[in-house]
């Protein structure tokens, strides 16, 4: 899977961006610098794919699906950072 | 000679999404966090939220005062939802109905005028103002006009994350 259109990143950017306003989060960086840090997390994502698959025990690794894999990392991280 | 007022936010109406770019601002409700002081309620008012990745917008409609003789300007107080840095950039415009030669019901608005940046204050919470000079093509006292005001969310010099507040906005003008 490559790296994200550019239309994705930038409604992942702005889903992001109602996120801050809808918790009131205060945010210190520009627009620019947001986007740049939402680029960067797609392209890691992308670079580290295969990583994350080696790193799933069998059978998980062979009997799940892509989705069903991201959808574990997905909720993994958001528990670790109670990011709601 | 002097500056004549009339407020314009709390009011107005939403713009109705038809169209290109017609998104509305979100009307929201907002009450203080603050301990109150004794027998005083909450301060609570009402505001509109402005998209920072969307350009939104709000309208009024009104009759230009029988002492208007030259000018207008939106004057506005703003917040920051979430940003701490950055700017934004506002924008209104205004289109005026002569009588008896208007098309109402076709109405375009002369133009898109911005403000200058809007900075961030470094605190959330704190507010800030801001002026939009507009093109007062055919406003002349006793006319029916509508304003709109919206940010101006795709411009590039609009770098601050997140919504911004509007709280306040008047319609000023130069009286005969």
């Amino acid at each position: 899977m490559a790296v994200l259109p550019d239309s994705d990143r930038v409604l992942v950017f702005a889903y992001i961006m109602r996120n801050l306003s809808d918790r009131r989060d205060a945010c210190s960086i520009t627009k620019a610098d947001l986007k740049a840090a939402v680029d960067a997390a797609d392209s890691w994502a992308d670079s580290n794919s295969s990583s994350y698959n080696l790193a799933l025990p069998q059978p998980a690794r062979s009997a799940l699906t892509s989705k069903q894999k991201a959808e574990i990392l997905s909720f993994v991280i958001r528990r670790r950072y109670e990011v709601t | 000679m002097a500056t004549g007022y009339i407020n314009l936010f709390p009011g107005g109406v939403a713009t109705d999404g038809s169209g290109t770019i017609n998104n509305a601002a979100a009307l929201s409700y907002e009450v203080s966090a603050a301990a109150q002081t004794t027998n005083t309620p909450k301060a609570t008012q009402m505001k509109l939220l402005f998209d920072a990745a969307t350009d939104e917008h709000w309208t009024f409609s009104f009759m230009i005062p029988g002492d208007y003789s030259s000018n207008g300007t939106l004057r506005g107080k703003v917040k920051f939802t979430s940003a701490t840095t950055g700017n934004a950039i506002m924008k209104g415009g205004q289109v005026s109905s002569v009588d008896s030669s208007t098309d109402d019901d076709a109405l375009v608005f002369v133009a898109g005028d911005v403000s200058s940046a809007v900075a961030a204050p470094g605190t959330q919470g704190q507010t800030i103002g801001f002026t939009i000079t507009l093109t007062s093509t055919n406003m002349s006292a006793n006319r029916k006009i509508v304003v709109f005001i919206g940010r101006d969310a795709d411009n590039a010099s609009d770098t601050a994350t997140g919504d911004l507040e509007l709280l306040a906005l008047n319609f000023e003008y130069t009286t005969a």
